[in-house]
């Protein structure tokens, strides 16, 4: 009896540590590299330059959540640069046209963004076949139609009307800008929507084990297609904000922006093998980039070493989550073949 | 059964390379209605060269890449290393020789890199290599700066092999490329390797347990795709004589769209190099003829991006097609004799 209790009690192995508190690392790695740029640079401990990073970070952070419902279900979407400047520069050219028509025009961008999640979505869920070259050619398809659409113009900061920069960048809670509150209710939303209802728990399950949910009487495809629409929708609504943000639009508009927001979500614990993680942890993945790129520029490195980093940080957080990923399959394992022993 | 002859079984089991060279017939004879200046053999071989030699050299390692399964989205970034070291070994007055040398030894070890990462930790490839690939353009932008290098950088020895061309017809690259194809095709269909590769990509389980080292294997596509993007530099720098940090960055969809076009299914286990150089000429005429009519540039992109979802679900809905007919075949089997 008493071996038992020797052999069971160092069960609390680090791979289920880290496992649980995956968002808590992403937290702990926040505080640490906050805390290396304070020493390294002396502007950056200060309250308006955390603020400008956490603005910065916003609409990555609604990327990333985007992003990330995708990557949960096992599949990829690289067309969101892409489909965020179409929606954008559409949108933003149909307010330039109808300055009178008022906020209900921001449909438009998430419609778009609707349609192209539509699209990708029902290629690869009924498709069956590869996301990665499915949103490939998405990329260069939305990018290639916003620039046919943008005949070799593109959006000023005159053409766009106040009320989208009133609501953008302006706050209706003094002190706290509407982007900001905009995000996080986003993320919480979203975050509620996976963790507590039918279809999100779904979402988790054909990410772990599409088989299995098969089996189980999941319509695969119909949720696969459904994470790709919302994915779409929150990628129209960053694009409306990123471009009222930036104020200009051109057509090749947040070209390359995929490379960041798949960062994000990697750093922030959401597993390219689905199933596992949360878009809390994505959020704060995006935060992290955006601290990063703060701080590197405060302390003058330049575009080498962020993009070097960026890299590294992905390759890194890949290595961390499948060591953790084998050795807690291992545990399963184990844990199994003890009872079938016992 | 007994009745399948020689001939039509040919047909058979190249049907999708078939229909790939009947669409690139079409292609040809539509590029010359289009377009008085197509059929012209100088036209022709410069054109394919220009717009298709640096990718096609890519596809030939990102093919075998995908044979086993596996996706390297870094190759583009290699490539941009490769392109501003060469200009950096040119200014410092390395041989040529010397320098080719040492840079494939670099890709190659580059490409190993990525492999290595994969099979030790068992990486999924997109994510991996899409943050190595920015690693990789982090090194080219280290190594080149922020306004790269152009044509006064490189020495005439360095730019021979993407610019001169044999009597003034035949570039030298397109007979590298010829090359490297042939030494393709003998590698993945005559060798063992070959077959090892196919077999890794059908069933990786199976392929292991008959006491093959898939992991070797796979790394070793890597390699060779590392190997394949210091080539594609070779040829890059001669062409466009200027070597950047971010160039060839929208090369990708071209080399994804040809080994998709080509037969190849990102599963891994299909497809063969003669599909793979149907599809090549194929898409180059395409591109060829909207350059000669005039198309613009996003547009072409915008095709070429259809282009790759059409080949990738064309096969899809053939399945689809072909499992109703069998099933239905199969129900005409089990009916009992006396109902026909």
């Amino acid at each position: 009896m008493s071996e038992t209790a020797l052999v069971q009690a160092p069960k609390r192995n680090w791979s289920v540590v880290i496992l649980k508190n995956r968002v808590m690392g992403v937290l702990i790695f926040e505080a640490l590299i906050i805390a290396i740029f304070s020493i390294a640079s002396k502007g950056f401990l200060t309250l308006s330059n955390l603020n400008t990073i956490f603005l910065n970070a916003c609409i990555l952070a609604i990327l990333a959540c985007a992003e990330a419902v995708v990557i949960i279900t096992r599949n990829y979407d690289v067309s969101v640069a892409s489909m965020l400047a179409l929606a954008a520069f559409v949108g933003f050219d149909l307010i330039k046209r109808y300055p009178n028509a008022g906020p209900v025009l921001i449909l438009v961008p998430i419609g778009i963004g609707i349609v192209c999640g539509l699209i990708n979505g029902s290629i690869v869920a009924y498709g069956r076949v590869s996301s990665v070259f499915v949103t490939l050619g998405g990329l260069s398809i939305y990018r290639g139609i916003v620039t046919i659409y943008a005949r070799g113009h593109q959006i000023e900061p005159r053409d766009i009307s106040d009320w989208v920069r009133d609501t953008v960048t302006g706050s209706f809670i003094p002190g706290i800008s509407n982007l900001a509150i905009i995000a996080v209710l986003i993320v919480v939303l979203v975050s509620i929507f996976l963790r507590y209802t039918r279809i999100g728990r779904q979402i988790y399950a054909i990410g772990s084990n599409p088989d299995a949910a098969t089996f189980y009487g999941l319509k695969v495809s119909r949720v696969i297609l459904g994470a790709y629409v919302l994915c779409g929708a929150l990628t129209g609504l960053a694009g409306f904000l990123f471009a009222a943000r930036s104020s200009y639009v051109v057509p090749w508009f947040a070209q390359g922006l995929e490379m960041e927001v798949i960062g994000a979500v990697v750093v922030g614990g959401v597993s390219v093998l689905g199933g596992s993680g949360n878009v809390v942890g994505a959020a704060l993945g995006a935060i992290v980039l955006a601290t990063m790129d703060n701080g590197l520029i405060l302390i003058g490195t330049h575009e080498v070493v962020r993009q070097l980093l960026y890299g590294a940080a992905i390759v890194g957080a890949c290595i961390l989550d499948a060591s953790v990923l084998k050795r807690v399959s291992g545990l399963l394992k184990a844990t199994k073949r003890r009872g079938v022993e016992a | 059964m007994s009745g399948r002859s020689g001939f039509r079984h040919f047909f058979q089991t190249y049907s999708w390379e078939f229909v790939i060279f009947v669409f690139y017939l079409l292609s040809v004879v539509t590029a010359s209605i289009l377009s008085p200046l197509y059929l012209d053999a100088f036209q022709i071989l410069y054109s394919l060269q220009q717009t298709m030699g640096i990718a096609s050299i890519l596809a030939i390692g990102f093919m075998m890449i995908i044979l086993v399964g596996e996706i390297d989205l870094s190759l583009p970034a290699i490539v941009a290393v490769c392109t501003v070291s060469f200009a950096r070994l040119s200014i410092s007055g390395v041989p040529f020789g010397l320098a080719v040398l040492i840079l494939f030894a670099v890709a190659t070890l580059a490409g190993l890199l990525n492999g290595f990462l994969i099979v030790t930790f068992s990486l999924p490839s997109m994510a991996v290599t899409l943050g190595m690939m920015g690693v990789y353009r982090a090194i080219a932008l280290w190594i080149g700066g922020p306004g790269g290098y152009s044509l006064e950088a490189f020495k005439p020895s360095y730019i021979w092999v993407g610019s001169k061309s044999i009597a003034g017809v035949i570039p030298i690259s397109l007979l590298l490329l010829i090359f490297l194809f042939i030494l393709a095709y003998f590698l993945i269909h005559k060798s063992v390797y070959g077959r090892l590769l196919y077999a890794t990509g059908n069933n990786r389980q199976a392929t292991y347990l008959s006491g093959h080292s898939t992991k070797k294997i796979i790394a070793g596509t890597y390699a060779i795709g590392g190997l394949m993007s210091a080539i594609a530099a070779l040829v890059y720098i001669g062409q466009y004589q200027s070597a950047r940090a971010d160039n060839v960055a929208n090369i990708l969809l071209f080399v994804v769209a040809c080994v998709a076009l080509g037969g190849f299914s990102i599963s891994g286990g299909k497809g063969r190099v003669v599909g793979l150089i149907f599809s090549i000429l194929l898409l180059g005429t395409i591109q060829n003829g909207m350059g000669l009519a005039n198309i613009r540039g996003p547009v072409q992109t915008l095709v070429i991006g259809l282009i790759l979802i059409a080949a990738i679900l064309v096969p899809t809905v053939m399945r689809a097609i072909g499992g109703i007919r069998f099933r239905t075949k199969n129900l005409a089997e089990t009916l009992p004799a006396g109902s026909k």
